[in-house]
């Protein structure tokens, strides 16, 4: 199931306050304008761990997993599987 | 604050008076470029001359400017007090001396020098922006972060997007104002008809009482 819509009403609310849905593109490179910056990338990936129950891994701390709203909802798909603690 | 005592204005004269003004001097390659300094007492007097009537400048300069706007010469050749006008300068090898720009607007943001009415400029570049204000504020887990404001050309439907795409060709990153305010309504302005930076300021703030950012 895609959670695209999901994720674009938290960016929007987050970091766009004055844009409305179908102004921002799902594939729209939120990190090179922007729009999301390192500390940005953080929450969003709190914001994901908690909204959609998963870990996210050390390694997967790798921006590109974060720079669409596309982007992000692949990451949560191949991300479904809950990581075992201490793995 | 920003505003400052308009001393952009006086500098004309300052330096056709005193071309070995001394500065606060650094060099790179090829350049020298320094702040220019003033001798206090003389800075009162240009004030005086700025419209600020005759009793007046001491106080303002006393309630306008910071404690350490007042001096000791900057390679200590003298003994008198000077007045850090603001006034960045630039001295080529005839020793002439150009303007650069204010040290008031420079700041910097995650380690990157940015100067505030670079952006201002770059904002106002874009075809529906009609004014723009920049301001740095302290942040706490960054240090500093830009907060802009424009005004956006009548039926415009400029957003915080597109601007920012726009900023992003021409700026460095850390020079992208983290917020963006779009107003229909001109910004407030000074007394003297300049953008109001400080209200801008209150702007961001109103807009963060709503509960729009963290």
């Amino acid at each position: 199931m895609s959670h695209v819509d999901t994720i674009k009403q938290f960016v929007i609310e987050e970091f766009l306050p004055d844009v409305s849905a179908h102004e921002l593109g799902v594939d729209h490179d939120l990190l090179a304008d922007g729009v999301i910056d390192s500390l940005g990338v953080l929450k969003l990936i709190a914001w994901v761990e908690d909204h959609f129950e998963l870990s996210v891994d050390d390694t997967a701390l790798d921006p590109n997993n974060f720079r669409s709203i596309l982007a992000i909802d692949s990451f949560i798909k191949g991300s479904s599987k809950p990581a075992t603690a201490g793995g | 604050m920003a505003d400052g005592l308009g001393f952009c204005d006086a500098f004309r004269s300052n330096v056709d008076r005193q071309p070995d003004a001394p500065a606060l001097v650094w060099h790179d390659q090829e350049t020298t470029y320094g702040e220019l300094f003033d001798l206090a007492d003389q800075a009162r007097a240009r004030l005086a001359q700025l419209d600020l009537g005759p009793d007046e400048p001491v106080g303002v300069l006393a309630t306008k400017s910071p404690a350490d706007k007042f001096v000791a010469h900057p390679q200590g050749r003298d003994d008198r007090c000077y007045f850090r006008t603001g006034d960045l300068v630039r001295r080529d090898a005839q020793g002439r001396v150009f303007l650069v720009g204010r040290s008031d607007f420079q700041v910097k943001v995650r380690g990157v020098a940015i100067n505030t009415a670079e952006v201002e400029q770059v904002l106002l570049e874009h075809p529906d922006v009609l004014e723009a204000a920049v301001v740095a504020r302290p942040d706490p887990l960054t240090g500093r972060r830009l907060v802009s404001a424009v005004q956006r050309a009548p039926s415009s439907g400029l957003n915080s997007l597109a601007l920012r795409a726009h900023c992003a060709r021409r700026l460095p990153q850390a020079a992208v104002p983290a917020t963006m305010q779009i107003v229909d309504e001109p910004l407030p302005k000074t007394s003297t008809g300049k953008v109001d930076r400080n209200t801008v300021d209150r702007l961001h703030e109103l807009s963060r009482a709503k509960g729009r950012l963290s």
